[in-house]
């Protein structure tokens, strides 16, 4: 039947072409020519050749007909069975996919690979479509022949490597061994081949690369992680310890490491750090996914709703918020009820500066979780509040940044009171024990009664809030909502520098100068605080401290003339006229009109 | 192609062939015998699934003794088809008779709860010889006493728990000599919620869905009744999603821990702190999470001394695409995840495990590992499955793993005798693990030998309940396994060859068995130990007399117990193939 099909295609192809010519042709000509010699014989016979010269048309055209037919037939067989020959991996559950651009992905990776069967990037790309939405067989299948068809390609040396360290960690190791024999500088191979290697058990060739992924990417944390699992195993408590500690300088929040950690401490007799690292090895772990570029090349084979979410949501962590709305806006519809999606897309959309769609879309998710039953019903009271004072924290800035500061400030304080609303909920749900543990992660972690990112979303709420109470002028409003930000989140240095604005504008110089002190020890390259440090300086008659601030703000800006202008009053001051009017010297070559400055220089060069 | 590699190929050829022939000629290590025990179960296809995730989660089989006629009968834990809750399924009881078949005895025991059944523990709570049965339920649980006389009765002790139960263990914790009770609660199940699967087909919910729910242990007040000391002893502080418990000393200090086996989560270990509180150190004693730092989808438990080292070692079961995981005891009452030193490479991998348990199944004098399989989302169809339409996609085979691995090297306790039959056996030669890295540790190895022991492997069902025990008393472990449809399968251990001795203790305190109990074997060459522990595996009950195959020792020095209350006896030795019963102020205390 396939061989039919394939074959009528065929006809229909060849009869609407110009290749039925060319078939033609030959055939024509080889019967022509043999009715020729035919004509020449009758016509000596004398006998009529016309109708001869019909017959024989009628019959060179029936077999050439049947020629034609036959040539096709064969063409047809040997083209469906070459076709056969493509032996595309199925997923034995595809008949179960209800998404249609999941099915439509799929067809179209398959029909690629019908179509050029010998290029090695659309099985590749099976491959990736194949993994990303979770069938992982047919996509070790699609890799392999991949790799057979471009057997020097390291993507698919890897791709292979990578989804059989689990499951065939021999075959694995011969993959990976081979990728990293084309490049020995991706890390993550070292990371595979170092997990496969000590699956069977080969420990030092696996902490061998491990150091080397280690090398190659420094800030990959999971290096440290394992080396730590491995020496732990060994029984090598202090030097897992040290690995750990390492990994959790790269991540604090990687709660593998602190799970580990929680045991090395406990066989090192450090009961009370155990339990530190044994409450922090309950919370979720955050940020610890492996850097693995060559990844995305698979991520961006997904087409189902949570694979357009999760890309919209890499993108927004490298701060690529244009193609982080690109990617939400697939998922964005009425019928679109994922929370998440909604929020996320309404940040995206502020960052890019879409003011007024991010606030359609942060209202959009407002209004699910205040009516919408199904998610209601699948968040916790405080979850809801915590989501709903994130909304109005992006509406308020979104109002904020489009001048309504009046409403930015009516919706960051409700954003406040839902932040207090969600961090009073969570309260009476926690048992004694539960409390106790947060006790003891509090004293030793040094973190508030709630979690840490709870703590930073509510001082960047509090630092929006006094922002825009200061654009109206309400400063003392702005002074106590900066404070708040500050108590929350004392590192804050933004805060700080904008607290201190706040006092400099009410000319509360003494109260801005330890604020401007923090900046400057954080940004020692921060001129408006080091400047004002000066000023700060100079007013309290501290000459020297004044002329090296001012010094120091001239090294960064040689044409800060304010700056020049300052120290020229400060060298007065200590009576080194020479240097007080070198400095107003260059005022005037930077500001040739300023008239105070010329009047200033004239009366030194007067005195001197 | 050259010559030589025509003839390597044809060498093949003719070796597998070979091999094949041999195989097939070997008998298989079980075979299922469920019929010829007398069990005649319709072989109907159950009702399609609703997704609700109880129908999904199975019920537990109980292997006890309750006419004390020294011989294990069966509680079979039931629960009605998918959409047809108000169906009543009565659990069921089946007596042994003298001739090894089993008669249904449940209307005229008065054990037949018509709840929705889940787990099961067995113990005789009023130490009055004879034991009491308790039931989990996906609703109110149920507490039937043992009248003595066959029969049961079902009464209020203060018992009380409403939550999803699942497994439950007897112990006796504090040390009053009667026992107490632990029961696991799930989830808070909600039947209105929908969730969807891989590519939005609609499918069981994970549990994480769910809110987690608090574990229930009741102190048994020694006049009949139970208190609820939950909230007392710590245990209502961590709220998990249990699914299955131990209970036993994990510590190293003789009093009994409770291990509970949580769904998605790190598991909990709490810690008797001797004074009827318990702290939760899962983490701190490397219990809570794999070799990886992650938590695993923990069902069922199977407690035995894997590496011959003394100490008890634990195999959880877990989801697919997670290992069944193995954790060795290490010298310092912690413990490592030794999975994949072991041999657990891959094997695995595709399956969801639930019932399982250490059993030396050859009796070669080291522990290997059954356990059964059956998904809780819908997948590929295994090859083999024939179970109905809808259960097809969550069906799988169960798998078997001998022990193969070279401990006495390692332990320097000299070579562990090889079992003959097993060792000729097994496709997957015995391999000798490179252990790099690990020489501090005796480490046990395993190897798949599913393809031997066919009846109980290659049948690709939904199972979940799982229970070991000598039921035809001919000096092997037997197993009993549940599955989704309702039925109950039996399986015959034909893998003992002759020339392997065992030995069968019960341990007695009190007129009841002595649960938490550690028995320990002394030979001129080995010391074996096991555990008197029938709350084992998933929602199920085992027998509570240990089993120790001797391989080819033929003599037993002496005899150690340590009693649950921390005290130690020995007991003078004996010759192989024996089932004995040692008593509680009977043996000579050290």
């Amino acid at each position: 039947m396939k061989v039919f099909k394939f074959t009528l295609r065929k006809v229909e192809v060849v009869v609407h072409s110009s290749f039925l010519f060319y078939l033609r042709t030959p055939f024509h000509f080889v019967l022509r020519f043999y009715a020729k010699q035919k004509q020449v014989k009758t016509e000596t016979e004398n006998i009529v050749p016309l109708s001869n010269n019909i017959i024989v048309d009628i019959f060179g055209l029936a077999i050439q007909r049947s020629l034609l037919l036959l040539l096709l037939l064969i063409n047809g067989f040997i083209s469906a069975k070459s076709q056969g020959e493509v032996n595309i991996p199925q997923p034995a559950d595809l008949d179960l996919v209800e998404e249609r651009r999941l099915l439509k992905a799929v067809e179209t990776a398959q029909k690629a690979v019908r179509n050029v069967p010998d290029d090695a990037e659309v099985w590749g790309q099976l491959g990736h479509v194949y993994l990303i939405h979770r069938w992982e067989v047919p996509a070790i299948a699609c890799y392999r022949q991949a790799n057979t068809i471009a057997p020097d390609e390291f993507r698919w040396l890897y791709f292979l490597g990578r989804l059989t360290t689990r499951r065939e960690p021999e075959a694995a190791v011969k993959y990976l061994n081979r990728a990293l024999a084309l490049n020995d500088a991706y890390a993550p191979a070292h990371l595979y081949l170092a997990s496969a290697l000590r699956i069977l058990g080969k420990l030092d060739d696996a902490q061998q690369h491990l150091k080397t992924a280690k090398e190659l990417q420094p800030d990959n944390p999971f290096s440290e992680l394992w080396l730590g699992e491995i020496a732990f195993a060994q029984r090598q408590v202090e030097l897992a310890r040290t690995h750990l500690e390492n990994a959790l300088r790269l991540n604090p929040n990687q709660s593998e490491a602190h799970a580990l950690m929680a045991q090395v401490a406990t066989r090192l007799g450090d009961k009370e750090t155990a339990k530190k690292h044994a409450y922090a090895a309950r919370q979720p772990s955050r940020h610890s996914e492996l850097s693995d570029p060559l990844w995305w090349h698979v991520l961006r084979a997904g087409v189902t709703a949570p694979l357009y979410a999760e890309r919209g949501r890499r993108y927004m962590a490298e701060g690529n918020y244009i193609d982080a709305v690109a990617e939400f806006e697939v998922l964005i519809s009425r019928t679109q009820k994922d929370i998440d999606v909604w929020l996320d897309y309404g940040v995206s959309l502020f960052h890019i500066e879409r003011y007024a769609q991010a606030r359609a879309a942060l209202e959009h998710a407002q209004t699910l979780l205040r009516s919408d039953e199904d998610t209601r019903k699948n968040k916790k009271p405080h979850e809801i509040a915590y989501l709903q004072a994130q909304a109005y924290n992006y509406i308020a800035q979104t109002y904020y940044e489009t001048g309504q500061t009046d409403a930015a400030i009516l919706t960051g304080q409700k954003a406040i009171q839902l932040f207090h609303n969600s961090v009073g909920n969570t309260q009476p749900s926690l048992t004694k024990n539960s409390r106790l543990f947060l006790d003891i992660g509090n004293r030793v972690l040094g973190q508030k009664t709630h979690d840490a990112t709870y703590t930073t979303f509510l001082a960047n709420v509090h630092a929006n809030l006094a922002m825009a109470y200061e654009d109206i002028g309400q400063l003392e409003q702005a002074l106590a909502q900066y404070k708040k930000s500050l108590e929350l989140v004392p590192t804050k240095s933004a805060s700080h520098r904008d607290l201190a604005g706040v006092y400099w504008k009410m000319r509360r110089y003494a109260e801005a100068e330890p604020h401007y002190k923090r900046v400057a020890a954080d940004a020692p390259t921060d001129l408006q605080a080091v400047y004002r440090l000066g000023l700060i300086s100079l007013t309290k008659e501290d000459y020297e401290t004044a002329i090296a601030r001012f010094e120091k703000v001239i090294e960064l800006d040689a044409a800060h003339v304010r700056a020049y202008e300052a120290l020229g009053i400060a060298y007065q001051e200590i009576g080194d006229i020479s240097a007080a009017m070198g400095a107003f010297e260059e005022v005037l070559r930077l500001e040739p009109n300023n008239k105070n400055t010329s009047e200033i220089l004239k009366e030194l060069r007067e005195k001197q | 192609m050259s010559r030589n590699d025509l003839f390597t190929k044809l060498l093949t050829v003719v070796v597998v062939l070979l091999w094949t022939a041999h195989a097939e000629a070997n008998e298989p290590l079980f075979s299922e015998v469920t019929s010829a025990l007398g069990f005649s179960q319709i072989e109907t296809s159950w009702a399609p699934g609703t997704y609700a995730l109880p129908e999904i989660m199975g019920s537990g089989i109980a292997l006890l003794d309750y006419d004390n006629d020294g011989d294990l009968d069966v509680l079979h834990i039931r629960y009605p088809p998918p959409g047809k809750e108000n169906l009543p399924a009565p659990n069921r009881l089946f007596q042994q008779q003298p001739d090894g078949t089993f008669v249904d005895v449940t209307e005229t025991s008065g054990i037949g709860h018509t709840g929705y059944g889940q787990g099961v523990a067995v113990g005789d709570v009023d130490n009055d010889g004879d034991v009491d049965v308790y039931v989990t339920n996906y609703g109110p649980d149920a507490f039937y006493r043992n009248n003595g006389d066959r029969t049961f009765t079902l009464e209020d002790v203060g018992l009380s728990n409403n939550a999803w139960g699942t497994s439950a263990t007897f112990s006796d914790y504090d040390r009053d000599g009667d026992l107490d009770l632990y029961v696991t609660n799930y989830v808070q199940f909600d039947p209105e919620t929908i969730c969807r699967g891989k590519h939005s087909a609609p499918d069981y919910c994970h549990p994480s869905v769910f809110e987690p729910t608090t574990d229930r242990l009741f102190r048994n007040t020694g006049d009949g009744t139970f208190t609820d000391v939950t909230q007392q002893a710590g245990i209502a502080e961590m709220p998990g999603r249990g699914l299955g418990v131990v209970c036993l000393d994990l510590t190293g200090d003789g009093w009994a821990d409770f291990y509970v086996a949580n769904d998605g989560e790190a598991n909990h270990l709490w810690v008797n702190q001797t004074d009827g509180t318990f702290a939760e150190e899962a983490i701190l004693r490397g219990l809570a999470f794999n070799a990886y730092g992650q938590p695993e989808a923990s069902m069922g438990i199977a407690v035995g001394d894997a590496n011959n080292d003394a100490q008890p070692d634990l195999f959880l079961t877990h989801l697919f695409n997670e290992t069944n995981t193995l954790y060795i005891a290490s010298n310092d009452s912690g413990f490592i995840d030794m999975t994949e030193i072991a041999g657990f490479t891959g094997i695995d991998l595709p399956f969801t495990g639930f019932g399982c348990g250490f059993l030396d199944f050859d009796n070669d004098a080291d522990l290997d590992i059954a356990l059964v399989n059956g998904r809780v989302k819908r997948d590929n169809i295994f090859e083999g499955a024939d179970i109905g339409e809808f259960w097809n996609f969550y069906a799988e085979p169960n798998l078997l793993f001998e022990n193969s691995s070279q401990v006495s090297a390692i332990s320097g306790r000299g070579e562990a005798p090889s079992s003959a039959r097993v060792g000729q056996l097994a496709e997957t030669p015995k391999q000798k693990h490179p252990n790099e890295g690990f020489q501090r540790f005796p480490t046990p190895h395993f190897s798949d030998v599913s393809a031997h022991a066919p009846d109980f492997t290659e049948r690709v069902e939904v199972s979940r309940g799982m229970a070991f025990g000598d039921i035809d008393k001919d000096g092997d472990i037997d197993m009993v396994v549940s599955s989704l449809n309702d039925r109950l399968r039996f399986f015959r251990n034909e893998a003992s060859p002759p020339e392997h001795h065992y030995l069968f203790v019960r341990a007695i305190t009190k007129s009841r068995d002595a649960y938490g109990a550690e028995v320990t074997l002394r030979t001129e060459s080995r010391t074996l130990t096991g555990y008197v522990l029938p709350g084992i595996s998933y929602l199920s009950s085992s027998a509570p007399t240990v089993h120790f195959g001797l391989g080819t020792i033929d003599k037993i020095e002496e005899i150690e117990v340590q009693w649950q209350d921390g005290s130690r006896e020995k007991f003078p030795g004996t010759s192989p193939n024996r089932r004995i019963t040692v008593y509680q102020g009977e043996g000579v205390p050290f």
